[in-house]
């Protein structure tokens, strides 16, 4: 087994990994932190004080009733990574389970399983999540599951493709053999065996994730407001970007920041798992 | 007439490969009697992995590829079994051991995890029985420190090394009958020989009968009490080791023999049989060795040969041979 200290070091030769998981670690802290962190009540009014450039009292300046941004910012942190860690965790587990068995199954389950992937990945992810959101109607949760729901397809055909060539693997037939059942070998011998890259699309699809969740908010789908959600946040500062720049500059710089951070981490952990990868 | 653990009797299959139905197996039938190594000798693609398939039905395509014949395992018909019920005979009263010890193991659990799961599938007894039975299984294989080797990870032994688990693991719930396919063709000669007293022993001690399957005719005169030779998905002679290395009267057979190298002559050519195994799809008439036969007669390809029967149960199948009777 590769000690923590051998993992560490692999991450410690790629500077642009360790910035990434420096990033996410923070990132980590703040959401866990940010009722500790923040100086004011994220949805707490002030309408006398809105719209306040930063200052010593209000680091990333108030916005058009009085909020505190940088407040706002940090519990939109704990929001952001809630959600891309949701939609992508729910993609994956859905995708593995239905990848796996038409893998395994083969057949008409599969041909079928696989046309309504290919028809799913034919939309536009994000017109399609878009389309999903809308049916089921405006919260940050169904824009979670729309967003999964767009995301399980990528899962879905990984893991197929993972499974067709473990299924020829020979500790696959010794397991029949020794009297393994189906569902036994599925779970015992060829899902684990299938996980690494799973892995690595989950942690480089939590950047993507998070930016099409925003996106959503940004068009009105997502969180509702007084939520302190990043592209909620921005949505309503836009038409203050002219003469307030720091009303959609945080949240902005927030959602930048947190999604480079997951996609080097992401790119990091894919050479740490893939050797096919390394230089 | 003895009791068999295994009788096939006619057994021909059918597979489905690239949308073409082939017949792989051409109405073979032998027996395995107990306590007995019986070797099943043959080139690549004359149908030995595909009768060790047929007999575990695992042929891809299930029972449905069987399209004559019967398999008789202790007296029952194993072709006429649900799914649910070979579950039950695999691991448990029949076992296998492949070619390729490297990858035979689940790379992601430890020996001992993946050990004590095959008991459990089979033995109603608990997690702290079923490790001890590991382990002293680990040791009748002679294992060196067993319980380290219990706790490691496929990829932390050597390919002997595996090999002896899956020995291990294949005798774990004591099956009547092993099936070894080709179990030492991967392995350096100093282990295969290590292999195979181990597989001697085992079967000298638990009086299970054993398959094994090589294309190595001196592996299989060490080992093995009987011999079947196949040939193209049939069996063209079968009967007594010694009867069979030492007095070949199939030409195949003794072709075979004959390309075995020799280091006591000079000679620095290597003797082969001409051609190739026909392409099991290819429609034959007579003997399908005919084409490659040095002792060729006219009736060979036009007839088949009806099998003949030899004094010590020796069983022939060649025209030569049965006009000479």
């Amino acid at each position: 087994m590769k000690s923590f200290g051998s993992v560490y070091s692999i991450l410690r030769r790629n500077s642009l990994t360790l910035l990434g998981c420096f990033i996410v670690l923070v990132m980590l802290f703040i959401g866990l932190a940010a009722p500790v962190l923040s100086p004011y009540n994220p949805v707490a009014i002030d309408i006398v004080n809105k719209l306040q450039a930063p200052s010593a009292a209000h680091w990333f300046g108030t916005d058009e009733i009085g909020r505190d941004i940088f407040s706002r910012v940090l519990y939109g942190c704990r929001i952001s990574i809630q959600v891309g860690l949701y939609i992508v965790l729910l993609a994956a587990v859905v995708g593995t389970i239905v990848g796996s068995i038409s893998g395994y199954q083969g057949g008409l389950l599969d041909q079928v399983i696989m046309t309504i992937t290919d028809i799913l990945l034919s939309f536009p992810s994000l017109v399609l999540a878009m389309a999903l959101a809308a049916a089921l109607g405006p919260s940050l949760y169904n824009t979670m599951l729309a967003v999964a729901i767009v995301k399980i397809p990528v899962y879905v055909r990984l893991v197929r493709g993972q499974v067709l060539s473990l299924k020829e693997q020979s500790y696959v037939k010794a397991a029949q053999t020794f009297g393994a059942s189906q569902a036994w070998i599925l779970s015992r011998h060829i899902i684990p065996n299938s996980l690494a890259p799973v892995l690595i699309q989950i942690t480089l699809g939590i950047g993507e994730a998070i930016l099409t969740a925003s996106s959503l908010s940004f068009i009105g789908l997502g969180a509702q407001p007084p939520t302190p959600e990043w592209g909620a946040m921005i949505s309503t500062a836009r038409i203050y970007a002219l003469d307030q720049w720091w009303y959609v500059t945080f949240p902005g710089i927030a959602i930048f920041t947190t999604v480079v951070g997951f996609n080097l981490l992401g790119d990091g952990i894919r050479d740490l798992l893939d050797p096919r990868s390394k230089n | 007439m003895k009791e068999t653990i295994l009788s096939i009797e006619n057994l021909t299959v059918d597979l489905l490969s690239g949308g073409e139905i082939r017949r792989v197996l051409h109405d073979i039938s032998f027996d395995v009697f107990p306590g007995e190594i019986l070797g099943l000798v043959g080139e690549s693609g004359s149908g030995k992995s595909v009768t060790a398939a047929a007999i575990m039905q695992l042929l891809t395509g299930g029972n449905k590829a069987i399209v004559g014949g019967k398999i008789l395992f202790k007296g029952q018909d194993l072709v006429n079994k649900t799914p649910a019920q070979m579950q039950a005979i695999r691991g448990k009263d029949m076992a296998m051991i492949f070619q390729e010890p490297m990858t035979s193991l689940n790379p992601v659990f430890t020996i001992g995890t993946q050990f004590v799961d095959i008991i459990r599938t089979h033995k109603a007894i608990t997690e702290k029985e079923a490790i001890q039975h590991a382990l002293n299984m680990l040791k009748a294989v002679h294992i060196p420190d067993s319980e380290r080797t219990f706790q490691s990870y496929p990829y932390e032994l050597s390919g002997g090394m595996r090999q002896r688990v899956m020995i291990a693991m294949a005798q774990s719930c004591s099956p009547s009958l092993l099936i070894a396919d080709e179990p030492t063709t991967a392995l350096d000669v100093t282990i295969q020989a290590q292999i195979l007293r181990l597989l001697r022993a085992t079967v000298k001690n638990s009086r299970s009968s054993v398959i094994f399957i090589s294309h190595d005719l001196g592996v299989i005169s060490q080992l093995c009490q009987r011999v079947a030779v196949m040939y193209a998905g049939e069996i063209i002679e079968y009967g007594v080791v010694e009867t069979i290395l030492q007095d070949p009267k199939h030409p195949y057979t003794k072709a075979l023999l004959h390309s075995i190298p020799d280091f006591s002559t000079k000679s620095r050519t290597l003797t082969s049989i001409p051609g190739t195994v026909p392409d099991v799809q290819a429609v034959m008439t007579g003997c399908r060795f005919h084409p490659r036969c040095a002792e060729r007669q006219e009736i060979c390809s036009k007839q088949k040969p009806a099998p003949v029967t030899l004094p010590e149960n020796h069983h022939i199948n060649c025209w030569k041979v049965s006009k000479e009777r």
